[in-house]
């Protein structure tokens, strides 16, 4: 069967697309940070408050890490809803395609977020309430928050592979599929995971120095902890990497190995980033009151995740060579109403700082 | 036509009538509630009133928990499912106005975070800033709801973009502002009956019954002025009130019906807050809630169908296809041919075809056993008649695009939905015999084609008569195949009501 292309010029997008491609992977660089934090966190909290109960220090790790979910949750999904603005742009007649051939699977994920959210704030304000349901919730969300990646990885790659929508559609055109037969879902997914609880001990460092002076032992113990997490996670997920790199089509993986060169490059950066990465946490983790140290981790892997994103952008061009390419989109630029959105953005950053400054301003309020 | 269609049996429209009524319901308490919030912080402030103050730390988290959480992913709930359910309609949307989805993003952001920071600062900031985080709110709250509603009424009224293609003028259309305003009014409307909920539940009773007479306040005031407005918006709406107020349409007629009522009750039961709000209990804080979201809903609901069958008026039908694509379709060689995503491309396999037809040419609007099912109205007809009210779609009270498919695409339709139909089902009065074959393009009485006018008969020999001979005449009209019982049978039942009728009376 021909692949099924459906031309995106019925009516032309706003501005070129070299204007909506940055803005498109800077905001999904947010929204992948604060996923991680969040599928990272409850994985993490729930693998420790069901399997090391008894260590009191891990339990309150748990604790700490769900007071900041619902935020984390506020923030990834404000932020999901900007690249899903700009990916619909962009690639939204691909995007549409795939979201209907896992109908139900893809719509399920709305009720999903709202019972893992409204269960976040349950663990946030009653943690001592449920602390005999603790096992049941944290399981739950965490579970809940593992099969919303899992769609989501379902989608972004369904879209990339117009060639198999045909058949896929009549397999079940009332409920929808999940993508099963595509093999490179699984490393894939295993990447995100792993990338996620490594993200999440960087943030369990950067709690551990932020930590109030009293409770020094439990603060540097966070910073080891984290420290651990993050290395062993990422050892792993270089592994990972090759796996996933090579479970795509050699046309696509070729692009990094000297096709083409800017994602030759990164690749190359990202791999030598990451062994820097990997002896800076080691650092942080021996000397866990050397606040540097953990900050050059964050540092670095906020340099392999902008690197990280960047290349799954060419992954997905590099899949879709055969079928669509974006300059292929029509333009019609709205000057006017994109300076409204940039003078409306550079207003809200204002606001947005200045609320930030008044609340790290504050008075601390009693530990709830 | 482009696009994979979701075979989903509760029906599309209902689907996004579920996602979105709940979304806007709190979407618009969360910018209603602002506004309470920060008014009813500044009342207890200057008034020193400590308990008050309490209270409004408490709604507070109750608003937060709500907007925040709800609210928001009910939101992109939004987007998830008009991409399920209309991805062609979506991708026009989104390639026009995505810079004022991105704006609306901007404002949607900060107001997220001065919700967290409002209700997390209380007393650990100095008053003036936890007001200036409440205005923050409050005014970026407001400023999404008017770049939605730009969209929203563009997509019923875009009028002067069919043309210019500007998206300013695609915004600023003549719905925007009486929709504005409704909005507005509904909002403060909604912010009374939210705080209705917690008031209820104070401990304090007497602080509680000053707030309950305070929120039924916010209640009427917002009533007052939402009702004017949305009299104001009915009569921009792209069909005649008078179309509706003819019964034309019955999904619109019972929304319209729907709102009234619920209106006028929720306007009294908010007197009781207000007048007695001793008797003020709990459970009625819920009974008017529930009240004000059948208001809301139908309200929506008629937005909705006051747009069929368009899904951006003058651009787009409901079922994707642009009007100027029919041509196309033709040229083609009907709508198997031009479709991407069918099995069949032709009509050799019958019933497969014709459900692939049903597919991609009605799945959008209709459903088999859910919203609005075929196979309800369709039982007990034969497939001759089906056939030709396929023919004539357009004709029909429902506003329907016209059939897009050839005549053996119509024929295999018809079959299709022929066979999905009950086969022993037996019409068994002329009532029925009426409303199936004749009430769906026509009224009783009233004013659309309506047959106490059309029809010029003196008695009921010829009234017999006329009935097999229908369509003969009017070459619009779908021939007389039903049987001669079930003829009878209608002859009987419109005589009932046509001779009773004085001035045909006079006519015989
Ligand atoms: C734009 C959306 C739309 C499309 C597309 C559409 N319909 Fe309808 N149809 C309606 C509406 C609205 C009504 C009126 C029912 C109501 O308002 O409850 C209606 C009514 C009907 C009725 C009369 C029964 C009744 O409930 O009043 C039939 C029969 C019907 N449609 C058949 C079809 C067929 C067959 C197709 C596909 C070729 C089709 N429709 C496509 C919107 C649509
Ligand atoms: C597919 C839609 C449709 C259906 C179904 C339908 N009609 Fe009509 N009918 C029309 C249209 C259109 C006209 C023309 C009205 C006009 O010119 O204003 C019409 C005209 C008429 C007229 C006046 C012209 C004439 O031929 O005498 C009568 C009487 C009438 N219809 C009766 C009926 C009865 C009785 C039924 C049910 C058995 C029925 N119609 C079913 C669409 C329909």
């Amino acid at each position: 069967m021909e692949p099924i292309i459906t031309s995106p010029n019925t009516l032309p997008i706003p501005a070129p697309y070299w204007v909506i491609l940055p803005l498109l992977i800077l905001t999904f660089l947010v929204h992948l940070i604060f996923m991680n934090l969040l599928l990272g966190g409850t994985v993490l909290s729930a693998f420790n408050i069901i399997f090391k109960k008894n260590d009191p220090k891990k339990v309150h790790l748990s604790k700490k890490l769900f007071s900041f979910t619902p935020a984390v949750i506020a923030v990834a999904v404000n932020f999901g809803v900007a690249p899903l603005l700009f990916v619909q742009t962009l690639y939204g007649h691909l995007l549409y395609s795939s979201s209907i051939l896992m109908a139900i699977f893809w719509f399920s994920v709305i009720p999903l977020v709202i019972i893992g959210y409204y269960g976040t704030y349950l663990l946030k304000f009653k943690w001592d309430r449920v602390s005999n349901q603790r096992v049941l919730v944290t399981g739950v969300v965490s579970v809940i928050f593992m099969v919303i990646a899992f769609f989501f990885v379902n989608n972004m790659t369904l879209m990339l592979r117009p060639e198999q929508w045909y058949e896929h559609y009549f397999k079940s055109p009332s409920t929808g599929t999940l993508n099963w037969w595509d093999i490179q879902i699984y490393p894939r997914y295993l990447h995100i995971f792993l990338g996620a609880l490594a993200v999440t001990g960087v943030w369990t460092m950067i709690i551990g120095i932020r930590g109030k002076t009293g409770d020094r032992e439990w603060s540097e113990w966070a910073v080891k902890y984290g420290s651990k997490v993050f290395f062993y996670t990422t050892m792993i997920n270089i592994v990972i990497g090759f796996l996933f790199m090579f479970a795509n089509p050699k046309r696509v993986w070729m692009i990094f190995m000297g096709q083409n060169k800017l994602a030759t490059l990164l690749f190359i950066l990202s791999l030598v980033v990451a062994v820097k990465v990997l002896t800076t946490a080691r650092k942080a983790g021996k000397d866990p009151s050397n606040k540097k140290h953990v900050w050059n981790t964050a540092g670095e892997l906020l340099t392999i995740l902008l690197f990280m994103v960047i290349m799954r952008h060419q992954l997905r061009d590099a899949y879709l060579e055969p079928y669509f390419k974006i300059n292929q989109l029509e333009s019609a630029i709205q000057t006017e109403l994109f300076a409204v959105f940039i003078l409306m953005l550079i207003l809200g950053m204002i606001s947005l700082g200045w609320m930030i400054k008044v609340v790290l301003n504050m008075k601390q309020a009693e530990e709830t | 036509m482009n696009y994979p269609i979701w075979e989903m049996d509760l029906g599309f429209g209902l689907l996004i009538a579920m996602v979105a009524i709940t979304h806007v319901f709190i979407s618009h308490f969360a910018i209603g509630g602002g506004f309470f919030l920060i008014l009813t912080e500044y009342y207890a402030y200057i008034k020193k009133d400590n308990k008050i103050m309490q209270y409004v730390k408490l709604h507070s988290k109750f608003f937060a928990l709500v907007t925040l959480v709800f609210g928001a992913i009910s939101g992109v709930g939004i987007w998830f499912t008009i991409g399920l359910i209309n991805p062609a309609a979506t991708i026009a949307l989104i390639h026009t106005f995505v810079w004022a989805w991105a704006i609306e993003w901007v404002f949607f952001l900060v107001e997220v975070v001065a919700g967290v920071v409002y209700y997390t600062t209380w007393n650990r900031v100095s008053q003036k800033n936890h007001f200036i985080i409440g205005w923050i709110y409050f005014i970026t709250a407001f400023l999404s709801l008017v770049v939605i509603n730009g969209i929203l009424t563009f997509m019923l009224t875009p009028n002067v973009w069919l043309e210019t293609r500007n998206v300013w003028e695609g915004a600023f259309n003549v719905t925007f502002l009486p929709s504005l305003f409704t909005r507005t009014f509904i909002c403060v409307a909604l912010a009374g009956v939210y705080a209705l909920v917690t008031a209820s539940f104070m401990k304090d009773k007497e602080t509680g019954r000053k707030i309950i007479r305070y929120a039924g306040i916010w209640i009427l005031t917002g009533l007052a002025f939402a009702i004017p407005s949305m009299v104001w918006y009915y009569y921009n709406l792209p069909l005649d009130v008078t179309e509706i107020l003819s019964k034309r349409l019955p999904t619109t007629w019972n929304a319209s019906l729907a709102l009234a009522i619920s209106g006028g009750v929720l306007l009294i039961l908010s007197l009781i807050p207000i007048v007695v709000p001793k008797y003020f209990h709990k459970s009625m804080a819920f009974v008017l809630g529930f009240v004000a979201f059948i208001a809301f809903g139908s309200f929506e609901f008629v937005r909705e169908s006051a747009r069929k069958p368009y899904v951006i008026y003058g651009y787009m039908y409901v079922n994707s296809l642009r009007p100027e694509e029919y041509p196309v379709i033709k040229e083609t060689g009907g709508v198997l041919q031009y479709a991407k995503w069918v099995e069949n491309k032709d009509t050799t396999d019958r019933l497969a075809a014709g459900k692939e037809v049903f597919r991609v040419a009605c799945r959008n609007c209709h459903s088999i056993n859910g919203y609005k099912g075929l196979k309800k109205t369709l039982n007990g007809l034969n497939k001759d008649f089906i056939s030709e009210v396929i023919q004539r779609l357009e004709l029909l009270k429902g506003k329907m695009p016209p059939f897009p498919g050839n005549e053996s695409e119509r024929e295999v339709l018809a079959e299709y939905l022929h066979s999905i139909t009950e086969p022993d089902f037996k019409i068994s009065s002329g009532e029925e015999v009426f409303n199936k074959r004749c009430n769906i393009c026509h009224n009783k009485t009233g004013e659309y084609r309506n047959l106490n006018s059309l029809l010029n008969v003196h008695d009921r020999e010829s009234l017999l008569k006329r009935i097999p001979a229908l369509g003969s005449m009017q070459k619009k009209m779908a021939p007389w195949s039903g049987t001669d019982e079930e003829a009878r049978m209608l002859a009987e039942y419109i005589a009932s009501w046509y001779f009773g009728n004085e001035q045909n009376q006079e006519r015989r």
